[in-house]
């Protein structure tokens, strides 16, 4: 966790911490491994969302939610980072994002709003296509304009809570431009198709637009502004997930160090083997560089500075690759208890080595970062420090 | 200037004052020695010296974060480049540690680089363990008499004074019979020899002999025999510095590299064909970590501001140097292929090598990775010690236990 907080992001830390250790024992944690889906999901949500977490973005008219800093973006990081501590199953992604783009475009849509405020429904995004494509520049599903209404075509895969969200919140091409597009799951010519997943404490599937109708107004912005939109949207589901990758990291290796202290082998502590020691050592170096990388991106986004692109993409390429690092060195010191399925790590390593390939694998981050690097040389921008 | 000094407005008066007193960095070779003094002088007399240290020992009782403001302030201009050990890491020390008249008489003279101080802890039989010292000061009425001998001490042919540890009685524990002197280093008796690093270079180490050097009684820095937490101190604040936090925040770049991305890129354009994908990979790789490195010290930086971290938290940044530092000169070396091990006169390859070769000073020096991790897993995660089997003995017996034949050296 960030340590400059301001005294209501302090509250936010210590109730959400509360909440999921009185509602989330390792035994109910346990029970999520069956049932991804289906209602035990959407009550659970429900529950999460009268304490606010579906608001952060929530316009200033809706008085009974938003953010408790001022500053969402890092209040929404903050519960996705306890969230993934936890490994709490919940839609914090989905609903940051529609929540924020519909109450950018549309604020007086008061219907939409109100049942993902309340988390009576779940909104996903729907961005990364079956071509392995997180780009925003070469997507390929498309809304075509035709009368009042627009219709959508195309495949989304990796797409979380995929049979359970209501709404779809979906990156597409509009008007040469890549625009949000909110499709309700019950429209026709919606389908999807629920996969297997490394991490089973989440749903992922694919959806297909099969010429799909809605009206446009489903449409978040039109014309430049909503390009703007679509980034947005996805630098704030990058940060989220960061955050997340960031808490489950930091849980796992306080969760190691504990076992080394009180483990004993060969008549001490195994933790006071410097073989075994000097590894946590390292682990430690990492979950700390890797809140660093995560706050500074975090931070960007949430003041939409200039380097906000690169910030994340270096998090995201370095937390990437450390956090299954972490993962990995964890699971091989907690020795054979680690390798069961009774244990934590293995729900730490799928949800990490899931979180470092979705959004974007690191390879294809540092390529970005090198794009970003060589426009900015060209233009003689200044360096980030 | 009074404490509360509002940051902002200490930081327009360091702006201009800069502005029209100092000599902007660009072009100019780093300062000498001579010049580093000079340069402090008029810092000092400025007011902008030793800004976090009570006025009473010649500081200004300002803040870190003042000091802070003042070097991010003063990083384009031409600063001291060689005061770093005696401001950034004695200086603190002895604030910690020093007797007030011992901090009256000598801080000042550091604070405006005056004194330059220089460490004197490693020496050839001790270095990661370095409570195993073997240097001796013998009492001889009211003087200390010094001999042995200390290695790896940075610029020693022009400092003034060594902070040296020193074994004062043998038949304590090897951690409980150790004291501080203050060495002066034109002093009769003591010798200054220069050590070839493995590069070559041949005036940044130097290794130091003490043959019967008296030292007054009031050289004595600490506690008699409690040497071992003085030089504690020291290490902690050598572990801020190499991560410019704590008392060192500001007084050292955020990134010190001999190679630079700029430097590698141009290393390998002049083998005449164009990066390909996997190199621009590692490439990026270089350049991300670096700035996560930042961003870490960011971290750990808000943390001893805020009050949430205590502890040796710049070992953290230390080791994360020493990984950085080998993976950058790991992908130098693979970048630049055949060329960085082979140039011709006047190429800009050569750094590549040897820069390969420095990797591992910054493993090393201050204290090693492997020092690093014993301290970030006992001190910052609570795991235990390696047993120590000299720990409960005198110093006399385990020396005893170490020769061959069991006889006293």
């Amino acid at each position: 966790m960030r340590f400059e907080l301001s005294e209501e992001q302090e509250f936010l830390v210590e109730t959400t911490q509360r909440f999921l250790a009185k509602e989330l024992p390792p035994t109910a944690l346990r029970a999520w491994t069956r049932n991804a889906a289906g209602e035990g999901y959407r009550q659970w949500w429900r529950t999460c969302a009268g304490l606010g977490w579906a608001g952060i973005f929530a316009p200033e008219s809706s008085n009974d939610y938003g953010s408790v800093s001022g500053t969402p973006v890092i209040d929404a990081a903050i519960v996705s980072e306890i969230a993934g501590g936890s490994l709490a199953p919940s839609a914090l992604l989905g609903a940051s994002v529609a929540v924020r783009a519909i109450g950018r475009a549309c604020p007086d849509d008061t219907a939409d709003l109100q049942g993902l405020l309340e988390g009576s429904r779940i909104a996903t995004l729907a961005l990364e296509e079956p071509s392995g494509n997180w780009n925003l520049d070469t997507i390929a599903t498309a809304a075509r304009r035709d009368r009042g209404d627009l219709v959508v075509t195309g495949i989304k895969a990796n797409v979380p809570d995929i049979t359970t969200a209501d709404i779809f919140v979906v990156t597409c091409r509009v008007d040469d431009s890549t625009g949000l597009v909110l499709v309700p799951a019950s429209v026709a010519g919606v389908g999807v198709t629920p996969g297997q997943g490394l991490d089973v404490l989440r749903e992922f599937g694919e959806v297909h637009f099969d010429s799909v109708r809605v009206s446009a107004d489903a449409l978040l912005c039109i014309g430049s502004g909503s390009a703007r939109l679509a980034e947005e949207a996805r630098r704030l589901a990058t940060c989220l997930q960061l955050a997340e990758s960031v808490g489950a990291v930091d849980r796992l290796s306080t969760l190691l160090i504990e076992y080394a202290r009180h483990r004993h082998a060969f008549g001490r502590p195994i933790g006071g083997f410097q073989a075994l020691k000097h590894r946590i050592a390292d682990i430690t170096l990492l979950v700390e560089s890797c809140k660093g990388a995560a706050d500074a991106a975090v931070d960007a986004v949430s003041n939409d500075s200039e380097d906000a692109d690169l910030l994340i993409s270096v998090a995201k390429s370095y937390i990437g690759d450390r956090s299954i690092r972490i993962a990995q060195e964890c699971t091989q010191m907690f020795g054979g208890i680690g390798l069961t399925w009774e244990h934590d790590a293995h729900l730490y390593l799928r949800r990490v080595t899931s979180n470092r390939a979705l959004l974007g694998t690191p390879e294809q981050h540092r390529r970005r970062v090198t794009e970003i690097l060589r426009v900015r040389d060209a233009v003689g921008g200044k360096d980030v420090h | 200037m009074s404490t509360e000094m509002d940051l902002e407005g200490f930081r327009r008066q360091a702006r201009a004052w800069l502005l029209h007193n100092m000599e902007l960095k660009t072009g100019l070779p780093t300062p000498s020695d001579a010049e580093d003094r000079q340069l402090q002088a008029k810092i000092a007399d400025a007011g902008y010296a030793g800004l976090p240290y009570p006025v009473e020992y010649g500081g200004r009782g300002l803040t870190l974060r003042h000091q802070e403001v003042f070097h991010e302030e003063a990083a384009p201009y031409r600063l001291p480049a060689g005061l770093g050990v005696s401001l950034g890491m004695i200086a603190p020390t002895l604030l910690d540690c020093a007797a007030p008249e011992f901090l009256a008489d000598h801080m000042p003279k550091i604070l405006r680089g005056q004194e330059k101080w220089i460490q004197l802890l490693s020496e050839p039989n001790a270095g990661s363990d370095l409570a195993g010292s073997l240097t001796k000061a013998d009492r001889d009425g009211d003087r200390w008499i010094v001999n042995g001998s200390k290695v790896w001490s940075t610029a020693a042919a022009v400092a003034d004074y060594g902070f040296c540890l020193t074994r004062t009685d043998f038949d304590q524990p090897k951690h409980r019979g150790l004291s501080v002197f203050a060495m002066p280093l034109r002093a009769p008796g003591v010798t200054i020899n220069v050590i070839v690093k493995s590069d070559g270079c041949d005036d940044e180490f130097y290794e130091e002999f003490f043959s019967d050097v008296a030292l007054p009684a009031d050289s004595l820095i600490g506690e008699l025999n409690d040497g071992w937490s003085v030089a504690q101190r020291l290490l902690f604040h050598e572990r801020n510095f190499s991560g410019g936090v704590g008392y060192a925040v500001g007084l050292r770049p955020k990134t010190r590299e001999s190679v630079s991305i700029d430097d590698l890129i141009t290393a390998v354009r002049t083998r005449g064909t164009s990066l390909n994908d996997h190199e621009e990979d590692l490439l990026a790789q270089v350049y991300i970590n670096a700035l996560v490195h930042n961003q870490l010290s960011r971290r750990v930086s808000s943390g001893y501001t805020t009050g949430s971290l205590n502890g040796p938290w710049g070992s953290l940044l230390k080791l994360s140097s020493g990984l950085k530092e080998h993976r950058r000169a790991e992908i130098a070396v693979e970048l630049c292929g055949p060329a960085a091990v082979t140039w011709s006169d006047g190429s800009d390859n050569g750094p590549v090598g040897s820069s390969w070769l420095n990797a591992m000073v910054m493993s090393v020096a201050g204290g090693s990775n492997e020092m690093q991790r014993n301290t970030i897993s006992e001190k910052l995660l609570g795991l235990p010690r390696e047993p120590a089997l000299d720990r409960d003995i005198s110093f006399r017996e385990s020396l005893r236990r170490r020769t061959p034949g069991g006889q006293e050296p």
